[in-house]
């Protein structure tokens, strides 16, 4: 395999089943030891799916610095169970979150819609929302938690989340380049030149390599590609 | 000594089943929104060898007159997404999370589920739910709330294309994860029959909580299970002190947690009435109360509020009232004395287990390892050790050998 440093790289394990679990978990904390900035995992494989925020939880628990990117399949989802999902992984990870739509195509224009309400979920907080006034006996501040009250042609939501706002937000969402039609809904669009689809057998090459990241944040650290 | 091995649980609820919990002053709401958190709690309990760790599940945020209640907002996380985190940090306690089948789609709670097992080694449970609030309802695109009849229909049907999906997929490391439920209607009583391994239930005292475990083993029987494959543990939230005064002392404490501003929140999200503008020394106003929007039976029959003796209380009354009585079995006393009555409700055959809510968890999860965990295995109650690797393997409870058993 080459291996074309173009710059802050997704990683795509190409290879990721029950049977490799294991090894791809290990390889997480390798990856994430050698500096890489973005691991995609779970997949919707029919035969042997594997569930994106899972997975991504799990390595989330034994990493520091790697994004964690869930594979969602959009159609079987509603946005609120998937904005807890989130909301649960970003404050899990300390915002390093991220999520990608595989499949869909069928019925896109549910997908951005559940793109849509998903966002104004996770945002239904203010940032300074969690106030904690013991002394008044008040967690959240009533007037910076908003209903968003979506009603749309396949949702009907009225919110607000029930998680306080995650540390990014808006967790980004990482489309690859070509996945039509979500490339136009993702906050992170990434071109073929930087995403690697490996194996575990290229792992050994990869783990030694250190990529060139910079930037705080998940967006900042991946953001220079758009 | 005696070898009974009683199951323990650990229901982690906020900072704990105080709705005030989270105001005691060593630990920060906001941990709640941490891994470390659940970390330290997790570790304890594994270290207690408890045999799991119960998360519930929240799908509507407490509101009122379309204000979001400040008192009421502490966040009940994913517990799909905790509890595969959580599982990467210890080495052999189950987790039970909570999911509804009235708002999720099968197929997407079997990879999840599938997903979760095999990334733990066969540690999951699923508390299998019917959600029965309206105001869940309003978050997934539902317009009316399905009745309850409807919900455990569908809920039957949901656990069967769960089940047959797993058939389909590669193995999990115990089979399958473990089937939990908590209804106790008769409705919730067939259903238990059909597909519970575990029962959480209320239970305040022992004898009916003997008949109540003989109705649900006859009923396994009845539809062709082994009773044998039923684990009953009712919640207890228990109080400790060192001595009975230092426990009641506790209780007081714990009592005062509860913010009057959070407790007029509660009944007023109960009812759908703005209590603030009421004195607490007044009568509680009944009128008002028959007339608000809210109000049906059960939970929400205003005939609750009045007390046994026909009086209706003042308002702060009914609140301090309120605190104290929780729909679960609560316990004051000495480590002893827990020992004691988990022995008792054990050896007289009213459960299996009990699933444990402390009322202030970062007091009573420690006390309860370190105090009352070694009087129960002195005795023989509990199991000694871990000697198994997997949720089905704590609990004694075998592999699915058939599949889909309704």
């Amino acid at each position: 395999m080459t291996v074309r440093m173009v710059g802050p790289t997704v990683i795509v394990p190409s290879d990721l089943t029950s049977a490799t679990l294991p090894q791809w978990i290990e390889a997480a904390v390798r990856l994430d030891e050698a500096g890489w900035p973005l691991l995609v995992v779970g997949n919707c494989d029919p035969k042997d799916p594997l569930d994106g925020l899972a997975m991504a939880a799990y390595c989330a628990a034994q990493t520091r610095n790697i994004g964690l990117c869930a594979v969602v399949d959009p159609l079987t989802v509603e946005p609120f169970t998937l904005a807890r999902g989130l909301a649960t992984l970003d404050h899990m990870s300390g915002g390093r979150a991220a999520w990608r739509l595989i499949g869909g195509e069928s019925d896109a224009n549910r997908c951005r819609e559940l793109v849509e309400v998903v966002r104004k979920l996770l945002t239904s907080w203010e940032p300074d929302a969690l106030i904690e006034e013991a002394d008044k006996g008040l967690l959240s501040d009533r007037d910076r938690v908003h209903p968003i009250a979506h009603e749309g042609d396949y949702f009907a939501v009225e919110g607000p989340l029930n998680i306080p706002r995650p540390p990014q937000g808006r967790v980004p969402l990482v489309a690859l380049a070509g996945e039509s039609p979500f490339n136009e809904l993702a906050d992170l669009l990434l071109n073929d030149g930087t995403t690697l689809n490996v194996s575990l057998e290229d792992l050994a090459e990869l783990s030694d390599m250190t990529p060139p990241v910079t930037g705080e944040t998940l967006v900042e650290r991946l953001g220079g590609l758009q | 000594m005696t070898d009974r091995n009683i199951a323990l649980g650990l229901f982690v609820l906020g900072h704990g089943h105080n709705v005030g919990s989270w105001r005691s002053s060593q630990t920060p709401a906001r941990d709640l929104l941490t891994l470390d958190y659940y970390r330290e709690i997790a570790r304890q309990a594994e270290r207690g060898r408890l045999d799991m760790i119960f998360f519930a599940e929240i799908l509507y945020s407490y509101e009122l007159n379309g204000r979001h209640e400040g008192a009421l907002a502490f966040p009940t996380l994913d517990p799909f997404v905790l509890i595969p985190a959580l599982s990467a940090v210890t080495e052999a306690i189950g987790f039970t999370g909570t999911y509804s089948t009235t708002y999720t789609d099968a197929q997407a709670t079997a990879i999840k589920l599938a997903t979760i097992d095999r990334l733990n080694g066969g540690r999951t449970g699923w508390n299998i739910v019917t959600t029965g609030a309206d105001r869940a309802a309003a978050n997934f695109s539902v317009r009316e709330h399905p009745g309850k009849e409807e919900r455990y229909l569908r809920a039957g049907d949901y656990v069967d294309r769960v089940r047959s999906l797993w058939q389909s997929l590669p193995a999990m490391p115990q089979g399958e994860p473990v089937r939990v439920q908590a209804g106790m209607s008769p409705t919730g009583k067939t259903f238990a029959a059909q597909v519970a391994e575990v029962m959480f239930t209320i239970a305040k005292e022992k004898e009916a909580a003997v008949a109540f475990r003989k109705e649900l083993r006859q009923a396994l029987s009845d539809v062709g299970r082994d009773p044998e494959e039923l684990r009953i543990m009712p919640g207890i939230a228990p109080i400790l002190g060192g001595t009975e005064q230092e426990a009641k002392a506790n209780e007081e404490r714990y009592l005062e947690l509860l913010h009057p501003e959070t407790q007029l929140a509660m009944l007023g999200d109960q009812f759908g009435l703005d209590f603030s503008g009421y004195a607490l020394d007044a009568p509680l106003p009944m009128d008002d109360i028959r007339q608000a929007p809210k109000v049906l039976s059960g939970m929400r029959d205003p005939a609750r509020l009045i007390g046994e003796d026909g009086e209706v209380p003042t308002l702060g009354d009914y609140l301090r009232r309120q605190a104290k009585v929780r729909a679960h079995n609560s316990f004051v006393g000495t480590p002893e004395q827990l020992a004691d009555m988990l022995d008792d409700w054990s050896e007289a055959g009213a459960c299996d287990g009990f699933n444990m809510m402390f009322p202030l968890q970062s007091e009573g999860v420690p006390a309860f390892v370190d105090e009352v965990v070694p009087i129960l295995r002195k005795r023989g109650l509990v199991k000694q050790d871990y000697g198994a690797t997997t949720l089905r393997g704590h609990l004694g409870l075998s592999e699915p050998k058939d599949g889909v058993t309704r």
